[in-house]
C-alpha cells in the first residue's frame, strides 16, 4: 500500500487512466489481493463430507448438484466408483469422499472394512479430515432398503459419524413426492437405523425433462446439513457448496457490512477522493474473502480482481463527484475529502459489485476469455458498482438466473 | 424341435404377457419354463404378474419380498419362476454358489421341467451393469439357457423411450454379453398410477421369448440326452470293471469269453439291440484276433493266426515254473488291465459316435458299429492302448528284475516272441532292421529295464534269422 506515497489528483477534475494508474499499479493490487485470498483459504477450514450408497444409485449426481462439477464419471454401464475416491477441493474448503458404491457380491465384512479403512484414514490426517457428515443415499426406485444398508449406517453411527438418508431420484407428483417414496422412507424409519433427525430427505438433483421431473429437495438437504455439521465449519461448507447461493450472499453480506464499518471509521482522516476508491487495505482483504466465500479458484480469482484498477480508470473518465452524487445523503463533497458515511458506501458498493462477479463466475457464467480486459467484466463491474451507491450494501439479484 | 411361428408386430402390438405368448400355436400345447433372475427390487415379481396376467407374485416395498424361488403358472402348461433377488452383502461366492445349486436343481429333472428362457432383470434407471450379473449371465448361457437382458422400470413416451435408456441399451451391449439379440429390451411391467408411466415393452419382450423359446427346448432336450448318455457311459464303465475282476480270476483260455460279454454288455449299455450287438462283438474280436498285445495275450486259443501261446503267464507256466504268488498276481493284473483297455477303447468309441453325431441309440438305423469302433481303435490304440499294456507291465516288472531274473527274463522272451510273431506277420517279408521298421519296439526300446532286454532279444532273433 503506497497511498500516502502517491500523487494525489484534483478532486472532480478529468483525470486520464494513466494518472490512474499511477496511483494504483496493477501489479501491486494484485500482489496484495493474492495474499489476502492465500490468507483467507487458509483460515477457512474444511468440511468432509462422506457419501455412500449402492452403485448406480446417483451418489455422483448428487455430489456434482450440491458441490459443482467435482466428480468427472457419472456414466452407464459399469460402476464408475471403482474405489473410494478423496476428492479435495483446490480451493481447501471441502474434503469428499464418494465412497465405492456397494454392489452385489461384496460381502458385509467387505463393505464394513471398507467403511472402517476410510474412517481410519480420515483420523490419520492429524484429525483434520475428521467426516462431519455422511450421506446415506438410497434410490427410491430400487423400493429396498436391506439389513445391509441398516448394518452400514448402524456402524458409521458407531464412528460418531451423524448420517443423513437421502433418497435419490424421487418423482414429484404435484407438491408431495411419490406414495412408494414415502412408504419406502416410513419403512427405512420403521427399521430404527440411528439416522438424523429420524427423517428421510428425498431429493432429485437432476431434472428430467423428459419425464417432467423437477429438481427438489437439494436446498432441505442442505440445511440438514448445517444442522449436523460443527459450527467451525460453516464456513467451509458455505464456500464449499455450490448450490444455495444465498447462504453465500448473506455470508458476504456479512463480510461487506464489517469492511463498510471498518471504512467508515477509516474515512474520518481526510482521504483524497479517487485514491480512497480501492486502496483501503480493508477492502482487499473483503474481497479476498468474497472470493473465498464464492471457492472462486487462486488464478481465476486474481484474474477477475483486475477487474478493480480497470474500474478505477474508467471512474476516473466519468469523474469522482458525478458518482458520488449517487450516494445518497452524503451531501457535497468538501474539499477534496470525503466523509466516514462515503467511505463506507464506496466500499460496501465495491464488496457488493465485487460478489457479483464472484458469483457470476462461481455458476460459470464467464467464458474462460471473460477475464482481464475485456468490457463486459469491467462494465457489469461498473454497472453493479453504481447500482449499489444508490442503493446501500445490499447484494444485486437482479441477474439471478432462478429470477430471469 | 418345435417351431413357432412369430408374431408380426402389429398382432401382437395390443397384447401383454400370456396374450402374446400364447398367439404362438404351441405355447398352448408345449411345456416351458422361463425364469426370471436380478437384484432385489428390480421388479421380477411386477413382471412376473404381467406375464401372467393376474397378481399372483407379492411385490413390496422395503425389506426383500421374495424370500423363496417360487413358480406360477402360465397359460395351461408353462411355467414362471420368480428366483429371490441378489442383495449386497453377500459375497460373490455365495452369490454364485447359489446360483449354481439353483440351476443344478432345475437341470435335473426331464427336458420339459427345465429352464427354457432365462430373462435377466436390471432397472433401466440403475445406470449400473454390475461385473457380477455378467457372470450369472454367463453361467445361464453356459448351461445352454437363452438369456434376454429386461431393462425394467422404464419410461417410454409416444412411444419413444427416454434418452437415457438408449444409452444403457448401448452400453450394455458394448459389453458383448451372451444375451438374446445381443442388447436389452426395455420394458415397464407396472403402471405408475403416481407418475402416469405407462406399461409397455410387453409385448416385444413376449416375442423374444417366443424367439428363444425354441432355442431353449432344443437346448434342455440335448441336456437330457447328455445325462442319459452319461448315465450310460457309467453303466459301460461298471460293466468294464466286472469284467476286468473277472478276467483276473479266470484261466487266460477262457478270456475270450470275458471279453465277448464284456462287450456285449457295453453293446447293451448303450441300448444297443441284438443283432447289432453280436456284430459289434463279431467285430471287435475279428479286429483283434492275430493282435498280440504287449503280454503276448490275444484272442486265446480261438486265434485263427496262430499264436504261439494262449497266454503265456497262465496258471498253468506259473504253476509249473514255481513262481510266487506275487508273480502270479502280476499275471491277474496284466489280464485285468489288457480287458480294461480294450473295454475302454469299444466304449469310448461308441460313446464318441453317440455324443459327436448325436445319434439315438435306440435308432434302428444304425451305422456299421463294429466299423466305428475299428477306426476308433486304429486310432488310438498304438499310442494309447498298447502303450498302456506295455506301462503297466513295465512297472509291474520293475519288481521281477531285481528279484526274479530268471523269470523275468523269461517273461521278456515271451512278449518278444509274441510280438515278433504280430510282426513279422504284418510287415513285409524284407526288413533290414526290425527296430527302425517297428515303430512300437523302437519307441520301447530304449526305455526300461523291459526295453534293454527287449532290444537284446531282437538282436539275437535277428542274429538268428540271418544265420
Amino acid at each position: 500500500m503506497n497511498i500516502g506515497g502517491k500523487k494525489s489528483t484534483e478532486q472532480g477534475s478529468t483525470t486520464s487512466a494513466t494518472t490512474i494508474s499511477q496511483v494504483l499499479p496493477v501489479d501491486d493490487f494484485a500482489q496484495d489481493f493474492s495474499e489476502n485470498l492465500k490468507q483467507a483459504y487458509s483460515e477457512q477450514g474444511a468440511v468432509t463430507v462422506c457419501v455412500f450408497g449402492k452403485s448406480g444409485c446417483g451418489k455422483s449426481t448428487l455430489i456434482n448438484t450440491i458441490f459443482g462439477e467435482i466428480v468427472a464419471d457419472t456414466g452407464y454401464g459399469r460402476p464408475v466408483t471403482q474405489d473410494s475416491c478423496l476428492y479435495v477441493h483446490e480451493s481447501g474448503n471441502l474434503r469428499l469422499i464418494d465412497s465405492r458404491g456397494a454392489e452385489i457380491g461384496r460381502d458385509d465384512q467387505q463393505l464394513q472394512s471398507g467403511l472402517d479403512a476410510l474412517v481410519a484414514d480420515s483420523k490419520a490426517d492429524g484429525g483434520q479430515g475428521r467426516i462431519h457428515v455422511a450421506w446415506y443415499c438410497v434410490a427410491w426406485n430400487h423400493r429396498r432398503f436391506e439389513d445391509s444398508d441398516v448394518r452400514l449406517i448402524e456402524r458409521l453411527r458407531g464412528h460418531g459419524i451423524p448420517v443423513i438418508v437421502v433418497m435419490t431420484k424421487v418423482p414429484m407428483i404435484g407438491d408431495r413426492i411419490h406414495k412408494d417414496a414415502q412408504t419406502l422412507a416410513e419403512s427405512i424409519l420403521s427399521r430404527g437405523v440411528p439416522v438424523h433427525m429420524q427423517r428421510v430427505f428425498p431429493t432429485c438433483a437432476l431434472a428430467d425433462p423428459y419425464r417432467g421431473q423437477p429438481q427438489h429437495g437439494i436446498a432441505e438437504l442442505l440445511d440438514a446439513t448445517y444442522e449436523v455439521v460443527p459450527d467451525e465449519v460453516h464456513a467451509a461448507l458455505t464456500s464449499a457448496q455450490q448450490f444455495d447461493f444465498d447462504r453465500k450472499r448473506s455470508a458476504a453480506r456479512k463480510v461487506i457490512a464489517t469492511a463498510a464499518a471498518a471504512a467508515g471509521l477509516a474515512g474520518a482522516p481526510p482521504v483524497p477522493v479517487v485514491s480512497m476508491l480501492f486502496t483501503v487495505p480493508a477492502q482487499i482483504a473483503m474481497m479476498a474473502k468474497i472470493a473465498q466465500i464464492y471457492a472462486i479458484p487462486f488464478d481465476r480469482a486474481r484474474g477477475l480482481a483486475v477487474v478493480v484498477p480497470t474500474l478505477g480508470a474508467q471512474l476516473g473518465r466519468v469523474g469522482a463527484a458525478s458518482l458520488l452524487k449517487l450516494i445518497p445523503g452524503a451531501g457535497p463533497i468538501v474539499g477534496g475529502v470525503i466523509g466516514a458515511a462515503v467511505s463506507a458506501a464506496v466500499t460496501g458498493a465495491l464488496g457488493c459489485a465485487w460478489a457479483v462477479v464472484c458469483e457470476r463466475s462461481a455458476k460459470g457464467e464467464f467464458g474462460p476469455m471473460d477475464l482481464v480486459g475485456n468490457d463486459m467484466l469491467g462494465s457489469l463491474f461498473l454497472s453493479e458498482f453504481k447500482q449499489a451507491l444508490s442503493r446501500g450494501t445490499a447484494i444485486s439479484r437482479t441477474w439471478n438466473p432462478k429470477a430471469a | 424341435m418345435i417351431t413357432m411361428q412369430l408374431p408380426t408386430s402389429q398382432e401382437s402390438a395390443n397384447l401383454t404377457g400370456w396374450a402374446a405368448l400364447s398367439a404362438q400355436p404351441d405355447a398352448e400345447t408345449t411345456p416351458f419354463k422361463i425364469a426370471i433372475f436380478g437384484k432385489t427390487g428390480v421388479g421380477k415379481s411386477t413382471l412376473i404378474n404381467a406375464i401372467c396376467g393376474h397378481e399372483l407374485a407379492a411385490t413390496g416395498i422395503g425389506e426383500p419380498v421374495t424370500a423363496a424361488a417360487a413358480s406360477y403358472p402360465v397359460g395351461p402348461h408353462g411355467t414362471v419362476i420368480d428366483t429371490v433377488g441378489f442383495e449386497t452383502g453377500v459375497g460373490t461366492a455365495t452369490v454364485t454358489a447359489d446360483v449354481q445349486r439353483f440351476l443344478a436343481d432345475q437341470l435335473r429333472e426331464c427336458a420339459a421341467r427345465h429352464i427354457h428362457v432365462a430373462l435377466y432383470c436390471v432397472r433401466a434407471d440403475d445406470t449400473r451393469f454390475e461385473v457380477l450379473e455378467d457372470e450369472v449371465i454367463r453361467r445361464l448361457d453356459a448351461h445352454g439357457i437363452p438369456v434376454i437382458a429386461v431393462l425394467t422400470q422404464g419410461f417410454s413416451r409416444n412411444g419413444e423411450l427416454h434418452p437415457d435408456h438408449i444409452q444403457m441399451c448401448g452400453a450394455i451391449a458394448s459389453f458383448d454379453l451372451p444375451i438374446w439379440t445381443g442388447r436389452p429390451i426395455v420394458i415397464n411391467a407396472g403402471a405408475d398410477l403416481e407418475t402416469g408411466a405407462e406399461v409397455f415393452g410387453m409385448d416385444l419382450l413376449m416375442q423374444a421369448v417366443a424367439e428363444c423359446l425354441p432355442l431353449g427346448l432344443a437346448a434342455a432336450a440335448r441336456r437330457e440326452r447328455r445325462a442319459s448318455v452319461d448315465a450310460m457311459y457309467r453303466t459301460a464303465s461298471a460293466q468294464i470293471e466286472t469284467s476286468g475282476r473277472l478276467a483276473a480270476k479266470k484261466d487266460g483260455c477262457d478270456l475270450p469269453d470275458v471279453w465277448a460279454d464284456m462287450i456285449a454288455g457295453i453293446g447293451s449299455a448303450y441300448r444297443i439291440d441284438g443283432d447289432t450287438r453280436a456284430g459289434l462283438v463279431q467285430g471287435v474280436t475279428t479286429l483283434f484276433a492275430g493282435r498280440p498285445t504287449s503280454l503276448g495275450v490275444c484272442c486265446g486259443s480261438k486265434c485263427a493266426s496262430g499264436c504261439p501261446e494262449s497266454s503265456p503267464v497262465s496258471p498253468t507256466v506259473t504253476k509249473s515254473s514255481r513262481v510266487s504268488r506275487k508273480v502270479r498276481r502280476a499275471a491277474c493284473d496284466a489280464r485285468r488291465a489288457h480287458i480294461r483297455v480294450i473295454g475302454e477303447a469299444v466304449r469310448d468309441s461308441i460313446d464318441s459316435c453317440v455324443r459327436a453325431r448325436e445319434w439315438n441309440p435306440s435308432d434302428d438305423t444304425l451305422l456299421d458299429l463294429s466299423t466305428v469302433v475299428a477306426e476308433f481303435i486304429e486310432a488310438t490304440a498304438p499310442s494309447g492302448w498298447f502303450a498302456d499294456a506295455e506301462s503297466l507291465v513295465q512297472e509291474q516288472e520293475g519288481t521281477f528284475v531285481s528279484r526274479r531274473r530268471r523269470l523275468n527274463t523269461r517273461l521278456a522272451e515271451l512278449i518278444h516272441l509274441g510280438r515278433s510273431a504280430h510282426e513279422t506277420e504284418s510287415e513285409s517279408e524284407s526288413v533290414p532292421d526290425p527296430t527302425a521298421s517297428s515303430p512300437r519296439s523302437g519307441q520301447s526300446a530304449g526305455g526300461g529295464p523291459i526295453g534293454s532286454l527287449r532290444t537284446k532279444f531282437h538282436r539275437q532273433s535277428r542274429t538268428k534269422r540271418s544265420a
